[in-house]
């Protein structure tokens, strides 16, 4: 098929539809192997198509768990290591050789004026740029000295941040480290069970002669069906599943609030935060119900009067 | 291989309607109809909060709102809209409430002293709480794929039951659209990711096919958000509790006692169901004193129920039929 044709397809689609649709013509491409080897030589092997197949099926399911995984990089991000200290350290002499640069760059900008105004420039003109010139210096300057200095307030963080933003950090990463280990139990109890599910399958195929390929692609959808009919409804399955979507939900609601707390307790932030709005909803939500209540009495009130009570 | 998939244009809604009221989220809509509506009692068709309403007029072959015009009827419906974050602190008794509300818009539009109330899954129990709550507004009530027991063994009512919704409404707000498709794929991975687009790898030749299979999966994936107050809700009290086949469930302070269902009621059911399975609609049938009631089913799925050939051949003739009968 032609690319544009696919982008044509991929439009028309749900984005769920088309990923499932390209899975599954890559899944069949697999089958279709399988197959082939089946049907010349009447046995199959576990290999690794099935693998292939494994992987097809619950990239869909996995993906956005493992995006939450990945997200735990924000909180390394926030919180350097000592390594990246360490090089922020190491750049110190950089900072100084781009200071001097700096200055050079002002001396130059200010003859270049000096030289200039003789022409062009007229007398208050001059003083205004000699003023832009001088105070942009020594903002620069300040600010050049902050950026080296800053890098220490990082080793400050936990006397820097409130006691409510620490503890949600705290909370994230425990929640962030039951999640990981639920999620890694979690796929590998879906690992194990397609395994099973393929073994039954080779075994079924061995036994006897499957003569098509439709034959052969729903068997084996059937036995993996099966065995996935039994696992999601089981105790094991199930106390897994709800650890890991708890703590998924408990790091996302800490992680968001260590966020939040560190922007609403910045007098300068500009935005609300997302527990800010809901607040606001929730009080506006309640209006609506008060208003809705008193639209009701103003009509049962009307109706009492039209009937002359 | 694919070519036959960028030729079809999937436009659902296939009748014509208006938008007769709009209360931020909520919208009531009223279907166009060329035949006269001769009918008196007015049907109110209210959908679940999951998915979208127009799966009763996905298109003109299996429209089911299409066929009750052809009856006479005069067709309104309730649109739950698309939840946002701001949305997120609705409650199932907005719910039951804008129910109310259109239903007086109704009556006062159509001079009808009822209607007849039509609800689908979620939107059959929220017709039913209704129903218990303003039976005087509630000539016909119909139920289809209704969950009103939820201690049921198929495996989203057992997933349900071990879910903490209050961590879900905490962390995520609402209870997103991606959330919840990841959940219905994963009740059945197999038969839903594989071998369902294996079907239509097999079936690329074939229009009909390929057109049915994207109306229904532009359907599927088309799936609003739960405000995460409604979700926090309809988890721990009706999945966890139970409350509402066991007369424990309160909206606006009142009981909602199955018992005060005493009007004609048609129960609609499909044997396949994974989602609400007769288990969940049964007992509430059996419970209630009304005198007039009626079951009808198929050996069909959730959906199919809705829009396979099939159902609309063996079941909704019959459905409407019972309907166009009560509403005279």
């Amino acid at each position: 098929m032609l690319e544009e044709d696919l982008v044509e397809v991929f439009k028309k689609l749900p984005k769920e539809s088309f990923e499932l649709l390209l899975r599954n013509i890559s899944i069949r491409d697999h089958m279709e192997r399988l197959w082939s080897r089946y049907s010349i030589s009447g046995n199959l092997k576990k290999d690794e198509e099935f693998d292939r197949v494994f992987d097809e099926i619950f990239r869909f399911f996995f993906r956005p768990l493992e995006m939450f995984l990945v997200g735990e990089q924000y909180i390394r991000y926030i919180l350097p290591s000592p390594d990246i200290l360490k090089i922020a350290e190491g750049q110190r002499e950089v900072f100084e050789a781009y200071e001097d640069f700096m200055l050079s760059l002002v001396s130059h900008m200010g003859l270049t004026a000096e030289i200039l105004s003789g022409f062009t420039v007229s007398k208050t003109a001059k003083s205004l740029t000699d003023s832009f010139v001088r105070k942009w210096w020594e903002m620069a300057k300040v600010r050049y000295k902050l950026e080296l200095d800053g890098y220490r307030l990082f080793n400050e963080y936990p006397f820097i941040l409130s006691k409510e933003t620490s503890n949600d950090l705290f909370e994230a990463a425990n929640h962030w480290d039951e999640f990981r280990e639920a999620f890694f139990v979690y796929r590998d109890m879906m690992r194990k069970t397609y395994d099973e599910s393929v073994d039954d399958f080779i075994e079924m195929t061995n036994s006897r002669k499957i003569e098509s390929f439709e034959e052969f692609m729903q068997e084996f959808a059937k036995n993996v069906a099966e065995k996935f009919d039994e696992l999601i409804k089981s105790e094991r399955y199930l106390s897994v599943q709800k650890k890991m979507l708890g703590s998924l939900m408990d790091y996302t609601y800490h992680m968001r609030r260590f966020f939040e707390s560190i922007l609403e307790q910045n007098p300068m932030n500009p935005f609300a935060t997302v527990s800010e709005m809901d607040e606001a909803y929730r009080r506006i939500m309640d209006l609506k119900r008060k208003i809705r209540s008193l639209e009701k009495k103003i009509k049962e009130l009307e109706k009492r009067l039209e009937e002359g009570g | 291989m694919l070519e036959g998939l960028k030729d079809i244009h999937v436009s659902p809604w296939s009748c014509e309607f208006d938008v007769v009221d709009e209360d931020w989220l909520f919208r009531l809509i009223h279907f166009k109809s060329r035949k006269r509506r001769r009918l008196k009692t007015p049907v109110l068709i209210v959908y679940a909060y999951i998915n979208r309403p127009y799966i009763l007029d996905l298109h003109e072959r299996v429209s089911v709102v299409r066929k009750m015009l052809e009856a006479g009827l005069d067709v309104w419906m309730i649109d739950w809209g698309y939840p946002k974050r701001a949305d997120r602190y609705y409650k199932i008794e907005d719910y039951v409430d804008y129910i109310d509300r259109c239903v007086e818009i109704i009556k006062n539009e159509k001079k009808a002293e009822s209607v007849t109330l039509h609800g689908y899954c979620l939107g059959a129990t929220l017709s039913t709480i209704y129903a218990s709550l303003f039976p005087e507004n509630v000539r016909n009530l119909v139920v289809q794929a209704p969950p009103i027991n939820f201690n049921t063994d198929n495996t989203l009512a057992v997933w349900a039951r071990y879910i903490d919704p209050d961590k879900v409404a905490r962390a995520m707000g609402n209870a997103s659209g991606d959330f919840l498709n990841f959940a219905f794929l994963l009740v059945d991975p197999i038969r839903l990711a594989v071998e369902k687009y294996q079907a239509l790898l097999d079936r690329l030749d074939n229009e009909k096919f390929i057109h049915d299979f994207l109306y229904m999966d532009h359907w599927i994936f088309d799936s609003p958000s739960i405000p995460g107050g409604v979700f926090e809700e309809y988890i721990s009290r009706w999945y966890h509790k139970n409350e509402v086949i066991e007369g424990r469930y309160r909206v606006f302070g009142k009981r909602v006692d199955l018992k005060r269902i005493k009007m004609p009621t048609l129960l609609l059911i499909a044997e396949k169901d994974h989602i609400t399975p007769p288990d969940c609609a049964i007992p509430f049938y059996e419970i209630i004193p009304s005198q007039d009631k009626l079951m009808l089913q198929v050996n069909k799925g959730h959906i199919g129920l809705t829009v396979s050939s099939s159902s609309h051949r063996e079941l909704w003739d019959r459905a409407i039929a019972w309907i166009v009968e009560r509403s005279r």
